[in-house]
């Protein structure tokens, strides 16, 4: 049974199997290649012309970056710390922000409403780029510059806007009439918002969060100027230093990334289907 | 998006249709509770941006009126002289030639590699498009700079680099060629690369856009004998068109605020380096906050302006 499309005619039967295989491999080549290489040995990283497949898989290039008395464990496992905390602290205090903001304007017509949420609209288009150098002086002016908290803030400002976004259009597609029952039983907002809306908001507030969680875990301008000493660089700024530093060892180079990125492809496949509504709420908002 | 719905969650704690502003006691009570109540569950996100968004940003359109230097206690009014500065610099003159060159580049990738990929994804059903989606949304997940190293592994002149083995594999290429350090090759090459990681997006907004075009249209112009090309020219594309200006907007957005994956492959060298590369080296290598300030709202002004011609020239919301 042929399904009538907006494809091209008889061709389309092959050129879709050649469009799938392009997909495929252009999407994941990369990820591919950096995964061979992580779990390839020395010598075989070195090997030329390149085996496509696997020689080799073994552990030591995650040995030398992580085993006890290398010289990378101790600034990875503290970059990698640093990148946790940094993502999960946003992730938490923007929606923690955003979700009674997104109710409010959702929900209630209240002085000013359309402006502020017009402003804030806005600010989803201002460029980090542009708010860097006052952010730096105001963090140096107030000791918080390396500190996590400090970047904490500034990953939360660029993550508000969206998030806020995301909840707000989730929120005003829900059902009022339970809402309107626990009013009437004399519920008060809090608890409106605790009990009844909280539940139904959970997907709203998954999608959400893995934005958050996906931008701050990916950030590297901000923290490159707000947290790039030893004690608060996330992966992303030790990574680009590990790539100048051991240019010519990429199995090490590749055994960092690869652990980098774990916690973004966990996410994606675990929870593809809030990441891609709320990329769509955000993206045609 | 205005809505009304808003007007809801008051009027059902018993103040009844009335019509709304004229005062009626209980109403205007009730009125002053709601304008209460949204300020404060607004306040603290408004707060938050307003330092951290709002100030920052007027603060660099004024600095970049003003000489600024972190190491010259002389500051003050300069008017035009830090944009005529930055203008005449020949780095920033060659990141505006090679964000210009990304633009491009990562414009078409999005466009082309995008809506040819959520064709394709339409004609999936199922499991099977929800395989295929989490495969393609993966490269959007993984960060800038970690997406640099990935490449380096495929693009490097050396053994294990991927696609100079195999071209010289199938005899394409006679010695192995250093992509990145080829003037135009290599901005083409790192545009690549960073569509890899935009390109998800728009495939996601640009299949939304196809699953919203009502069948009965395409039944229709069957019925009046239009043919697949025909059809794709005159409905999808036409109807696709909010989606189209959305794609190409974040096209805008991302080129010229491109940093990570260009700083992870070739650093800040002056051939590939960005408009916001050369920002950052006034501001954190020079430590010259007035030229980092004009240059960076340089950049903000060009993404306004790009996009406004978006959305005069693409955004439209076609009748059905």
């Amino acid at each position: 049974m042929r399904r009538r499309r907006t494809g091209f005619g008889p061709v389309w039967g092959p050129v879709r199997i050649v469009v799938g295989i392009l997909v495929v491999v252009w999407s994941l080549a990369p990820i591919y290649w950096g995964a061979v290489i992580a779990f390839a040995s020395v010598a075989d990283i070195r090997r030329s012309p390149v085996a496509l497949l696997p020689l080799s898989i073994e552990m030591g290039n995650f040995q030398r970056l992580l085993g006890p008395g290398s010289a990378t464990q101790g600034p990875f496992l503290s970059a990698l710390g640093s990148s946790v905390i940094q993502a999960l602290g946003t992730t938490v205090l923007t929606l923690a922000v955003a979700l009674p903001a997104a109710y409010a304007f959702a929900r209630l017509r209240f002085a000013g409403s359309r402006i502020l949420l017009t402003v804030i609209t806005v600010t989803l288009a201002v460029p980090v780029y542009l708010v860097l150098i006052p952010l730096f002086q105001l963090a140096t002016a107030t000791g918080q510059i390396n500190t996590q908290q400090g970047v904490i803030l500034v990953l939360t400002s660029a993550a508000l806007p969206l998030a806020i976004w995301i909840l707000r259009s989730h929120i005003v597609t829900l059902p009022e009439d339970l809402e309107a029952a626990a009013r009437l039983d004399g519920a008060g907002t809090f608890r409106v918002l605790g009990s009844i809306i909280g539940p139904l908001v959970a997907p709203g507030l998954v999608a959400a969060a893995v934005v958050t969680f996906l931008a701050s875990w990916g950030a590297f301008l901000i923290p490159l100027v707000y947290a790039n000493s030893s004690g608060t660089e996330p992966l992303t700024v030790l990574i680009p230093t590990f790539a100048n530093k051991f240019s010519s060892d990429y199995g090490l180079q590749s055994a960092a990334g690869l652990v980098a990125v774990l916690p973004p492809v966990l996410l994606v496949v675990l929870l593809q289907k809030y990441l891609l509504s709320g990329l769509l709420k955000g993206a045609t908002k | 998006m205005p809505t009304d719905r808003a007007t809801l969650a008051p009027a059902v704690r018993g103040s009844g249709p009335a019509g709304r502003g004229r005062t009626h006691p209980a109403r205007s009570a009730s009125r002053r509770r709601v304008n209460r109540l949204g300020l404060a569950l607004v306040a603290p996100a408004f707060a938050v941006i307003a330092v951290l968004v709002l100030y920052p940003t007027v603060s660099s359109v004024i600095g970049s009126f003003q000489r600024y230097e972190l190491t010259d206690p002389n500051r003050g009014f300069s008017g035009l002289r830090n944009y005529i500065a930055v203008l005449s610099d020949e780095t920033f003159q060659q990141s505006l030639l090679n964000t210009g060159g990304y633009f491009v580049v990562i414009t078409l990738a999005v466009l082309l590699m995008g809506l040819g990929t959520a064709l394709w994804l339409q004609s999936l059903k199922g499991v099977w498009r929800a395989i295929a989606l989490t495969v393609i949304v993966l490269p959007w997940s993984i960060p800038g700079t970690v997406a640099g190293v990935l490449w380096s592994f495929i693009l490097n002149p050396t053994g294990s680099g991927l696609l100079n083995s195999v071209l010289k594999s199938l005899g394409l290429i006679g010695s192995y060629q250093a992509w990145l350090n080829k003037p135009v090759a290599g901005i083409i090459v790192i545009g690549l690369t960073v569509a890899w990681s935009a390109v998800p997006l728009g495939v996601v907004v640009l299949l939304a856009g196809l699953e919203g075009i009502p069948r009965e249209i395409y039944e229709q112009s069957l019925v009046d004998g239009a043919g697949r090309m025909k059809q794709f020219g005159s409905i999808t594309l036409p109807l696709l068109r909010p989606a189209l200006a959305i794609v190409l907007l974040n096209g805008a957005v991302l080129s010229i605020g491109l940093f990570d994956q260009v700083y992870v492959l070739v650093g800040l060298d002056p051939d590939k380096i960005t408009i916001a590369g050369s920002m950052y080296l006034y501001a954190f290598r020079d430590f010259n906050f007035g030229f980092g300030f004009a240059a960076s709202v340089v950049a903000t002004a060009i993404t306004a302006a790009i996009s406004l011609v978006y959305l005069r020239l693409v955004y439209r919301e076609e009748e059905y």
